[in-house]
């Protein structure tokens, strides 16, 4: 049996900008999704969505974006959060 | 942290076809996402020159607009004056652009592209501050210092430094290694673009280096190049699936590094190779794109962030490309010297 997590840190790709969220206690429960996660740590972190398809990763994995917090293992309470995104010349 | 903001100003953003404030502006918002960007590069800005503590008690923040003409601003002054264990730190930074002058840029061409302003046209881009007695809330982000950590640079496996200058109040080392394999690829994609993951960290030594004011120093040691990211002219695409790798062979490396950026390039025509000489070169020169601000504003939203690209850069001699290191200086990415090492 897995230990479901009671916690996420969330942070970009540099982890410098790092969000930890107790669940049912700093505005997420385990009923809310991954997606809705990534969404509060947007908000809470004042990052601009740009409209681009965000996701979040564990240990390398993508999580999917409509599982709920609740099912998630405890092990996969850090994520890195990150858009698809392109850089270029123009 | 406590954080108190004194201003008495609300802040807009406003595109007008007049240098004045005649007539209807092509648009008029509120800038106050855009000053908070500002506070945040100036804290740490303030946190990476030694100028500010890491871990301030308290944080009192003051806006002092410089006029152009009041309400056009032609400057914002941030000053931060942070408070620890009793003592008082004070950092200033004078802001002359910041993204309200980007996002002006592309509502332009948005406005060229449906006619409201034609080719030829001129606009004119502004911030104004309006005196109010009770001004709107910036809502800031959390005020975070970068992580940094206590370290020499033998630790870090730099043997020896090459010669080149450094910022003093923003040092930055780059393993030549990298550097050379950049440019590389940047000429075997030819006028495409290509890139990877930068690893690094931010260290702190006992004494700053020669020339330099801050023990904190920025280290970019290794590139994680991956064939999912997907260039072609004009554009890269980088995969998350990619960077989540390279962020956990920064891991299994065992350095404490991260993947403090990524590297990109903006082409170079190896049948010509006069890039860094023709005026008339098609190809972007080794700046920031506005996609390239967008990048970083959602992969890397920290204000310490680097942004090396290499490519062409007009008056430069010889025929390779360079890698030119962008940093956070006052708004905007701006070029800065960095030495090479070699480990």
């Amino acid at each position: 049996m897995v230990a479901a997590t009671r916690s996420i840190t969330m942070s970009d790709l540099s982890r410098q900008k790092r969000l930890r969220a107790d669940l049912g206690v700093d505005g997420l429960t385990r009923r809310h999704t991954v997606g809705q996660a990534v969404e509060h740590y947007l908000d809470r972190m004042s990052i601009r969505n740009h409209g681009l398809r965000w996701t979040a990763f564990s240990r390398g994995v993508k999580l999917d974006n409509k599982a709920e917090l609740g099912d998630l293992a405890d092990t996969d309470s850090e994520w890195t959060v990150m858009p698809e995104v392109s850089a270029g010349g123009i | 942290m406590n954080v108190e903001i004194n201003t008495e100003f609300d802040f807009l953003q406003e595109l007008r076809r007049e240098s004045d404030l005649s007539g209807l502006p092509l648009y008029s918002e509120s800038a106050h996402a855009e000053v908070a960007e500002l506070i945040d590069e100036a804290f740490v800005s303030g946190v990476l020159s030694e100028r500010l503590p890491t871990e301030p008690e308290s944080l009192k923040i003051t806006l002092a607009p410089q006029w152009l003409n009041e309400p056009i601003v032609a400057g914002l002054d941030v000053t931060l004056r942070a408070g620890v264990n009793g003592h008082s730190h004070e950092y200033r930074q004078r802001f002359i652009t910041g993204r309200w002058y980007r996002e002006a840029q592309i509502r332009m061409l948005t406005y060229r592209d449906d006619g409201v302003l034609d080719d030829q046209q001129t606009a004119y881009c502004m911030l104004l501050a309006l005196r109010t007695e009770r001004p709107a809330p910036v809502r800031l982000p959390p005020l975070n210092a970068p992580p940094i950590v206590d370290q020499e640079l033998e630790a870090c496996g730099v043997r020896q430094l090459v010669a080149g200058p450094l910022l003093p109040d923003r040092p930055v080392l780059i393993n030549r290694q990298l550097v050379d394999d950049a440019i590389r690829r940047c000429m075997e994609a030819d006028t495409n673009e290509t890139g990877g993951a930068l690893l690094g960290k931010l260290i702190r030594l006992q004494a700053p280096l020669p020339g330099t004011r801050t023990r904190v120093v920025n280290l970019l040691s290794a590139s994680v190049d991956d064939s999912r990211h997907v260039g072609q002219a004009l554009s890269l695409a980088f995969s998350p699936e990619a960077l989540a790798e390279a962020a956990q062979i920064a891991d299994l490396r065992g350095l404490g590094e991260t993947v403090q950026t990524v590297y990109h390039t903006h082409g170079w025509k190896n049948a010509c190779g006069n890039c860094n000489q023709s005026p008339d070169c098609p190809l972007a020169e080794a700046v920031p794109s506005l996609q390239d601000y967008q990048l970083l504003e959602t992969l890397f939203p920290s204000k310490s962030t680097l942004m090396p690209i290499a490519g062409r850069k007009l008056g430069e001699p010889g025929r390779r490309p360079v890698l030119q290191v962008h940093a956070w200086r006052g708004g905007q990415m701006t070029p800065i010297p960095w030495a090479a090492y070699l480990d």
